[in-house]
């Protein structure tokens, strides 16, 4: 009687732990997001209160080696968006504060694009960027011409190269020959990038 | 010459088990990275939640504790806790600069694999990692109990593996506990057998990936019926888990402690066999509800 019952259980015991990843094992697939910053370093050594420094970032590069760090591929992206904007001032000596206005552009150099406004500053103070990192406002042009760079390069349509370019309005004082407008500053861009990824988790129940 | 054979099944059946959830850990790494604090550890709390359960259970299938004499048994038990719908979602909120602020439900790491993507200013997008669409967990462990001394029977766990293939280093359980039996003080006609006892575990995942800590109090009733034997327990079970990882966005190690689960645990089963090979089942009421297959052999 005992054996009677034993035997059925340890062959069905047995038989589980014998059919082995085919039972327990369940493929998955699931969206993983990376975050990504790009960011451009501006080196202002200004006698006046308008100017324009531009730094061109070879976008398809950044965007090549967040690929090899997390081991996926172009066909793996669902999507990539732009999520947030910063900038920082990264040195900055003077006795005094100044105010600075104006915008950042970003273009396509790649297409040739024309350059639209990415991030919008007013009255910023440079003394209170100093190692401080301001949200910056974004503009839905710069951030639709990004989208587009992302877009054209998963569709493997484009090899992104982007300028971005300080464009400065107005400084308080307005500075001089006598009185140079100094400082490092360093804007980032934000994005997620959306990956579809499939694994084999254990799943048994 | 069919006991080493069903030993030998029962390791290869417990070293599987471990080696599959190695990746799928590895993994939970990754997406915890689009994460940090308080997101993070809603993420994360499910896993937190069943891996405690699991790890309190399944460490006795008997109250009877003989009052001397050699007693050995190599058991392994299988653990494993079904997700509430409750389970798949938390409370996220969007972070990394992104405006304005959000908060919506976001899948936590036993959700659906679909990332959550909501819209800002400018035409901006926060995307909330998705889950591992898990219907439940399990895990399954090897102990070892030996007794008896004066009603007193030890129980040991332990395993440790390199999964270093898969990045994150050796996993690696230890745990021991302690049974004593009440029923020696009792009339032999008390019509059940009584224990108590404790059991304290750590588990640990790569350098410092996971750190998990569990401890559980308790008393045990059981009676025989010849080859089939129900059993209960009641216990108190407290679970701690910190977890260390690289945040995407600050490129920096963030540390997380997921809140610390204490609960009182109904637990309820039924062994059956005879010497030397038992077999048991119970299921675990308790804030996060399990259950456990397990088998033993021994004497």
């Amino acid at each position: 009687m005992r054996t009677r019952f034993l035997i059925p259980l340890l062959l069905l015991l047995v038989a589980f732990a014998m059919s082995g990843s085919d039972c327990l094992l369940d493929e998955k697939v699931l969206d993983i997001v990376y975050f990504q910053k790009t960011c451009v370093g501006f080196e202002q050594n200004e006698a006046s209160a308008v100017f324009t420094t531009p730094e061109t970032v070879d976008y398809a590069d950044e965007l090549d080696e967040i690929l090899d760090d997390n081991d996926i591929t172009k066909s793996d992206i669902n999507s990539a968006r732009v999520v947030s904007a910063s900038y920082m001032v990264t040195d900055f000596s003077h006795t005094h504060d100044w105010e600075i206005s104006g915008e950042i552009t970003v273009r396509r150099i790649d297409t040739a694009g024309a350059a639209v406004t990415l991030v919008t500053y007013t009255d910023q103070s440079i003394q209170g960027a100093l190692n401080n990192s301001v949200p910056a406002v974004l503009d839905q042009a710069g951030v639709e011409l990004m989208n587009q760079a992302l877009e054209d390069y998963i569709a493997g349509t484009a090899e992104p190269v982007l300028e971005f370019a300080v464009q400065n309005g107005a400084v308080e004082p307005n500075p001089s020959a006598q009185n140079m407008l100094v400082f490092d500053w360093r804007g980032c861009v934000a994005i997620h990038i959306v990956a579809g990824i499939s694994l084999e988790v254990p799943d048994p129940f | 010459m069919r006991v080493p054979t069903r030993l030998i099944t029962a390791i290869g059946f417990t070293m599987l088990a471990l080696l599959m959830t190695a990746p799928a850990i590895a993994q939970i790494e990754d997406q915890l990275s689009a994460y940090t604090g308080a997101n993070a550890e809603g993420y994360l709390q499910p896993l937190s939640d069943a891996f405690g359960a699991d790890l309190n259970s399944g460490w006795y299938h008997s109250a009877y504790i003989p009052e001397d004499g050699f007693h050995w048994s190599i058991e392994f038990r299988v653990m494993g806790t079904i997700f509430s719908d409750d389970a798949a979602t938390f409370s996220a909120t969007t972070q990394s600069g992104f405006s304005p602020e959000q908060t919506v439900d976001a899948p936590t790491v036993v959700g659906s694999g679909d990332a959550v993507t909501v819209g800002g200013d400018g035409g901006t997008e926060f995307s909330f990692p998705g889950g591992f669409d898990l219907n439940s967990f399990a895990m399954a462990v090897p102990q070892l109990k030996l007794g008896s001394f004066k009603g007193t029977e030890a129980v040991i766990r332990y395993f440790a593996l390199d999964v270093g293939d898969v990045e994150i280093g050796n996993v690696k359980l230890l745990g021991f506990g302690a049974r004593h039996s009440i029923s020696q003080y009792l009339d032999p006609e008390f019509p059940v057998d009584l224990a108590g006892g404790f059991m304290w575990q750590r588990f640990t995942l790569g350098d410092d990936f996971i750190e998990a800590n569990a401890f559980t109090i308790g008393v045990q009733a059981s009676r025989s019926f010849g080859w089939i034997e129900p059993y209960a327990g009641l216990s108190y079970d407290t679970f701690s888990m910190s977890v260390s990882y690289d945040a995407d966005e600050s490129g920096e190690t963030e540390e997380i402690d997921l809140d610390a689960e204490s609960s009182v645990c109904l637990c309820l089963g039924c062994a059956v066999g005879i010497a030397p090979v038992m077999v048991n089942a119970e299921y675990s009421i308790a804030a996060q509800n399990s259950f456990v297959f397990g088998l033993a052999i021994g004497f």
